[in-house]
This record gives structure tokens, C-alpha cells and sequence, in this order.
């Protein structure tokens, strides 16, 4: 029935094809504009500026050449800041998507008040965010300050520097970001769940599903799409990461002040005065952020039309 | 077809559009014209808004043309090159420690004028000895004086004069007594400490001239961490941290600040400012709640061999001025104010750079019951025994540097042989800041 009225809907309009195109443009005006000056303006700026010298801290275009590429790849830092992030990446998103569909099939086993009332408090944590969240979780992880300070000296720590350091970050800050992240994920999830309809849940429980296998395999793979939604966003928030290690930094001398690439470009531009070099690593992370996009897209059929 | 080539046309727009946003050059900063009625921008801490308050309450003339911004000075350097970038916006006046003033003072950033036109030498030559040291800049035989020195922070001995009188100890006078009395406190009385291993690049790599940062000229530094000047720090602090002297936490880390509360702290080799702002000897105070006459200072602690260079400084502040200023005048009268003036020199409470202030505020210390004697003629021959081989101002991070022995001392391990990966680390981040990095000094 669907495809019938979009056929129609095409005939239709078919012979004054640039008149479908306009009214779409204007309605994706505001959006445009935005993704234009935030989004990719900067991305091109970027692109323009690696290739430009700022030995008095003004630009001069593509005076450098790759220069500014080379200084960057030769830099010795780079590799270990990538490694830094590959390592928290590996280990951050596979938790932040398996606890996310455990907390939300959790939710949705049985709907009731309780379970409206505990998405909201899985959501209150991401009220929180930025420096504020550093901070919390600096005292939380404090030994001598914590609330659960006697579970983190029942674990054998006695000061916070044996907690946040550079063995412990990539799990410190995967936690930092399931705390704030977790709970808008799960409600978009539950969204998802909700949308499943009843009579699909209904014959599988005549058909004599248990909860468990109802959660697993009849909800799970009806909410594919939004994991991997899920999973895009949160791989292109966590190669950001920048804030978490540049204040932890402050605490430990085992976190570097170039732990991340962020925190690598952010080095370059603001505090040495090379922007080309900085610019440099922004557009590696742009390549990188559209590879992965691109391979999640692919592999999950993300923007097919559901029969 | 047509579709593709209508988004190409969109995409060239865009690409057109930022190029023509973005690529205006930004105007020349040279040559500009001096106004003595052009408006003057001031940044300062929150520390020394009672100064400006002062300034503005006794120059009634200047006060509309002078304005004051608490600014956090870490920004300054990152706000500096968007400033540059944009041709405009840099503050007249900033209060600054003369390693941003340096750091600001390169290629990229640009920013510090020379004051030698502007100051005059009978003021400068009343500053006490040593403190503008910090200020100058030689590049290819011109020196220049690049700030104004606010306030100086030489290392001192402190020490707990009640404790080692009771204890009967003599206070050490070279490391190697010290190191000798460590064993002796470890024997006699466990649980005494004599130091920390907090900001040490500061505290004990800088008075043995150990050669992380030591500048031959404004583009070459000398490093080699595997010099004797180096080993025998770490082999102190090694030696000390396992006879349980020296504490592995940072003098600000609370589980210091609880021995010192314990009064199990004999003594700490620290900046001048320890006395006023960290033993303190108030209820608020870090170290001591009590003020019991209990506080001295000796000269700082020198190896045997060294004669007159041996101390290092911690901290202590400047004022620059800005090369794009429009008033200069005005604005390096503020810079002179603010480091001249005895009575803004008591305002601040450090110890001031200014020969003629310092003295006045060497009064303070009189009447302050929490010392056993004034300390501040030790902090002046500290000062003028300042280590010229090492120092603060240069461009690279001393603390990222030497993070290999850092990480070492957190992590309880040795820190001796993490000082060949402080010589990679150091010589990495040297490089990184377009300096030549010399095995040997010439």
C-alpha cells in the first residue's frame, strides 16, 4: 500500500522535478546554515589552514605545504595519544552498549510506574557533564574523600593516584561516560521498545517465550538499528575525548598533558602557536570520524527503508 | 545527473564563502601611533585587585583611561595568538610569571615590549639583586628587559626550630649533612619528616644546577640528565623517600599537610612564601594552626662543592608590557606602580622584588609570632645565590618533562633510572619548542 502511493506521489511531481527540490532546501535551511557554520565550515577551515604557516601567529595559506603533516606525523606523541584513545574506544563502547540494551530490555520487561520512574533517575546523571563530571568523579575515586571509600580500601587503595592513573584511565573514563551517556540512551531505547508492536510481543508469548528469550530474541534485534546508532555516536563523542584527561592530569603525573589527539591539536594551536599542525590532526580526526561512519552505516544498512 | 551537479555548485558556494570569510589577512601590527589619552587594559589576578583598587583610588586622572580585568594568566599565551590572528584585542598590561612573559615573548606569540626605553636604570638598579634576572632576553647580543619583576620566591630552609632544639640537632648547611641527618631523624625519631618530593624540578633539581632547562640562549638549552648534577638529587630522594624522611606526596597533598598539622615536619626546603601563606600559623593556615615562635629559616642547603650559585626559586610574579599597547607611557607607569609602590607591596603580602618596598615589608615579619627570627635577610642572600644554570622561563614544561621520574615516585619505584627517559622526554619537548638542544654546555 505504501509503495503504491509513493509511486503515485512520483508520477505525479515527475514532470516538474525541480520544484520537489526547492521546497526541501527550504525547510533544510536552518539546518543547513548550522552544519555550515558549525559543523562544516570548520571542517574546510581546517583542511585550509593545515597547509598554512603561523610563524606570527597569523595565517599565510598554503605557505607550509605538508610541512605541517610531516611535523605532525614525526611528532612522538602522536602515535602513543592515538593508542591512548584506541584503548579507551575498545573498551567504552562495547560496555556502553551492553549495559545500555541490558538496562533498557531490563526496563521494558515488565512496563510499570517503577520502570518510568527509574528511567528518569538513569537520565539525572547527564544533568552533570564537562569539568563538573571530572570533578565528581575525582572525589568519588578519592579514597580519602569518597563515598565509597570504604569499598575502595577494601579494593587496597589508599590515595587517589593509585585509582586515576594511566593503567586505570581508559576504565575511569569509560565509567565517567556511562554515568553521564547511560541514561539518554536508555530512554531512547525504551522509545525503541515501546515502538515494537503489541501483537508481536503477544504471539511470541503464546508461542511460549520466557522473558529472557523475548528480551534477547524478539526485542534485541527489533531495536538493531538504534545499537547501532547508538554506536556511532558514542564512537564519535569518545575519539573527542579531551576534558577527562586534561584535568586528571592535574592529579597524576601518568597522564599526559597530550594523552589524547584532542589534547595533542589543542597543544599545537593554543599553546605553541602552530594551528597548521593543530588543523593537521583535526582533519585526521575528521577522515577518521567519517571512515568509521561510514563503515557502520554500511555494514548495518542503516539508512535502508524497513519493509 | 543534474542533481550532482547542483550539489557541486552548492559545495563550491560553500568552499567560495569560507575562503572569503576566513581569508581576509589580518592587518599589519606594525608601526603603530602612540595617543597618551588611548585607554589602557590591565589584566590581573584576583590577588591584586586591592592593588588596582589603589592605583585607581590614588591617580584620579588615569582612572578613566585605565581599566582592570581578572583574567586567569594559564590563557593568556592560547588568547594571545587568537589576538594575533585577529589584529586586535591584547590587553596594555599583563601580570604574569616571567616563564608566560618568556613564553610569550617567541616568534609566534610576540607579545612583551622591551622596557630598557622605558624604566628608568635608578629604578631598576634598586630592585634586589638577582630579581630582574628572570626578565631578560638575549637574542644574538641584545638583552632586553622584558618585565618587571612583582615579587620574588627564592628557596629557603625552613625549619621547625622549637622541634630541632628539642631534638638537638644542628641545622644542615650542604645536602650532605642534610642526607646524613635524614638517617639520624629515621634512627632517633621515625616519623619525622624533612622534605617533600613535590615540585621538585623546582626544589632540588634547580639548586644543584642539574641541566633539564639550562638556557645558553634564547634558542638553545643544554640537557643532560645522566650529569652527576642530576643523579645526586635522585639519589637523595631515593635514599630519603626509603629511610622515610622524605615524603612521596606533594607539599600541597593533604596527607602532607597532615604531617605537618602533626608538627612532625623538622624541616622543608621551599619557597620564601611557605612562611606567610603555608606554615601560616593561623587556624586557617595549611601547616601550622598555631603561631608558638616556632618557625625559622636558614640559607637554603647547597652541595659541597658548590660557592655562590645554589638555590633555586619557586614562583614570584612580573608585569609586561604589551608591544601593540597605544599608550606606553601609561602603561608601563602601571607596570612600575605595581612593583615599586612600598604601599602596594604590602598589599600583595609576598615578598616584593623592589629593593626600598621589600624593606618595608620586611616589617611585617617582626611582629609576626609565628617565627623565631625574621627571615627576611636570609631570603635576601637566597635570592642573590640563585642558580643561573637552570631556570624556570624556558618555553617546554619542566613538569612534563621529568614525568618519568614523577610517575616513578607515585609509583614507588627508584627514581634514578628514570633519568635517561627525562632526557628523551625533556629533549622531545625542547624540540617541540624550536629550541637546539646541547649535550654539553659550551
Amino acid at each position: 500500500m505504501a509503495a503504491k502511493t509513493e509511486a503515485l506521489a512520483v508520477k505525479a511531481t515527475a514532470p516538474r522535478r525541480h520544484l520537489r527540490i526547492h521546497p526541501a532546501f527550504l525547510f533544510l535551511t536552518p539546518y543547513l546554515a548550522a552544519m555550515l557554520l558549525f559543523s562544516l565550515g570548520p571542517a574546510l577551515y581546517s583542511l585550509l589552514i593545515s597547509f598554512a604557516t603561523f610563524k606570527k601567529g597569523v595565517p599565510v595559506f598554503f605557505a607550509a605545504g605538508l610541512d605541517n603533516y610531516i611535523t605532525v606525523f614525526k611528532d612522538p606523541f602522536l602515535w602513543p595519544a592515538f593508542w591512548n584513545v584506541i584503548k579507551f574506544v575498545a573498551i567504552s563502547v562495547p560496555f556502553g552498549i551492553i549495559f545500555v540494551v541490558f538496562l533498557s530490555l531490563l526496563l521494558h520487561a515488565r512496563v510499570s510506574h517503577a520502570s518510568n520512574a527509574f528511567r528518569t533517575l538513569y537520565f539525572i546523571p547527564a544533568a552533570v557533564s564537562g569539568p563538573a563530571l571530572v570533578l565528581v568523579f575525582l572525589f568519588t575515586l578519592n579514597p580519602d574523600l569518597s563515598v565509597f571509600r570504604s569499598f575502595l580500601h577494601m579494593l587496597g587503595f589508599v590515595d587517589i593516584k593509585e585509582v586515576v592513573n594511566n593503567n586505570y584511565a581508559p576504565f575511569v573514563f569509560t565509567l565517567m561516560g556511562f554515568y553521564v551517556g547511560a541514561g539518554s540512551w536508555v530512554a531512547i531505547f525504551y522509545g525503541a521498545l515501546q515502538g515494537i508492536p503489541e501483537e508481536i510481543i503477544e504471539a511470541a508469548i503464546i508461542d511460549g517465550c520466557s522473558p529472557l528469550q523475548l528480551a534477547w530474541l524478539i526485542k534485541r534485534p527489533l531495536i538493531g538499528r538504534y545499537i547501532a546508532y547508538m554506536a556511532l555516536n558514542v564512537l564519535a563523542g569518545n575519539v573527542q575525548l579531551f576534558v577527562e584527561p586534561q584535568l586528571m592530569s592535574t592529579v597524576t603525573a601518568t597522564i599526559s598533558k597530550t594523552y589524547s589527539p584532542n589534547l595533542l591539536a589543542y597543544d599545537y594551536a593554543f599553546k605553541r602557536g602552530n594551528f597548521g599542525a593543530g588543523a593537521v590532526i583535526s582533519v585526521m580526526m575528521m577522515i577518521i570520524g567519517v571512515t568509521l561512519a561510514y563503515v557502520v552505516i554500511k555494514s548495518t544498512n542503516f539508512y535502508s527503508i524497513e519493509a | 545527473m543534474k542533481r550532482g551537479s547542483y550539489l557541486l555548485a552548492n559545495l563550491l558556494l560553500i568552499v567560495t564563502l569560507i575562503v572569503g570569510v576566513y581569508g581576509c589577512s589580518a592587518p599589519s601590527t606594525t608601526d603603530i601611533e602612540y595617543d597618551s589619552s588611548s585607554p589602557v587594559v590591565v589584566w590581573i589576578d584576583a590577588a591584586r585587585k586591592p592593588a588596582a583598587d589603589k592605583y585607581l583610588e590614588t591617580h584620579p586622572d588615569k582612572a578613566s583611561l585605565v581599566t582592570f580585568e581578572i583574567v586567569d594568566r594559564g590563557e593568556l599565551a592560547a588568547k594571545v595568538l587568537l589576538f594575533n590572528n585577529a589584529g586586535s584585542g591584547w590587553p596594555d598590561v599583563v601580570f604574569a610569571e616571567p616563564s608566560i612573559v618568556m613564553y610569550n615573548a617567541d616568534e609566534a606569540h610576540d607579545l612583551p615590549m622591551d622596557l630598557t626605553p622605558w624604566v628608568d636604570s635608578k629604578i631598576i638598579d634598586q630592585f634586589v639583586p638577582g630579581a630582574l634576572d628572570s626578565c631578560y632576553k638575549t637574542t644574538d647580543g641584545v638583552k632586553e628587559l622584558l618585565c618587571l619583576r612583582n615579587d620574588i620566591a627564592p628557596l629557603v630552609l625552613w625549619y621547625n626550630k622549637t622541634l630541632m632544639d628539642e631534638f638537638g640537632y644542628k641545622v644542615p648547611t650542604t645536602w650532605e649533612e642534610y642526607v646524613t641527618l635524614s638517617d639520624q631523624v629515621a634512627k632517633e625519631h621515625p616519623g619525622y619528616y624533612m622534605g617533600s618530593t613535590g615540585s621538585s624540578e623546582y626544589n632540588y633539581f634547580w639548586p644543584s644546577g642539574c641541566p633539564m632547562a639550562h638556557q645558553i640562549d634564547a634558542n638553545t638549552v643544554h640537557i643532560d640528565t645522566s650529569d652527576p648534577k642530576c643523579t645526586r638529587v635522585t639519589q637523595m630522594i631515593d635514599h630519603m623517600i626509603a629511610n622515610g624522611t622524605m615524603s612521596k606526596y606533594g607539599q600541597f597533598d593533604p596527607k602532607f599537610i597532615e604531617i605537618a598539622n602533626n608538627n612532625k615536619l623538622l624541616m622543608i626546603q621551599a619557597a620564601n612564601w611557605f612562611g606567610d601563606f603555608v606554615f601560616g600559623g593561623k587556624e586557617d593556615s595549611s601547616y601550622y594552626k598555631t603561631s608558638e615562635h616556632q618557625l625559622a629559616a636558614a640559607m637554603p642547603l647547597k652541595w659541597s662543592e658548590q660557592t655562590n650559585e645554589f638555590n633555586g626559586a619557586w614562583g614570584g610574579s612580573a608585569w609586561l608590557v604589551s608591544k601593540h599597547t597605544k599608550n606606553p607611557e601609561l602603561a608601563v607607569s602601571i607596570a612600575v606602580y605595581m612593583t615599586t609602590d612600598i604601599e602596594v607591596g604590602k598589599l600583595v603580602g609576598t615578598m616584593p622584588a623592589y629593593g626600598p618596598a621589600a624593606e618595608e615589608w620586611k616589617k611585617g615579619m617582626d611582629a609576626n609570632p609565628l617565627y623565631a627570627m625574621n627571615p627576611y635577610d636570609v631570603m635576601v642572600a637566597a635570592s642573590a645565590a640563585i642558580n643561573t644554570e637552570f631556570t624556570d622561563a624556558v618555553r617546554y614544561s619542566l613538569s612534563e618533562g621529568i614525568k618519568p621520574y614523577t610517575t616513578a615516585i607515585e609509583q614507588d619505584q627508584p627514581t634514578t633510572p628514570t633519568l635517561p627517559d627525562c632526557e628523551t622526554q625533556l629533549k622531545i619537548l625542547a624540540e617541540k619548542e624550536g629550541y637546539k638542544v646541547v649535550k654539553t654546555a659550551p
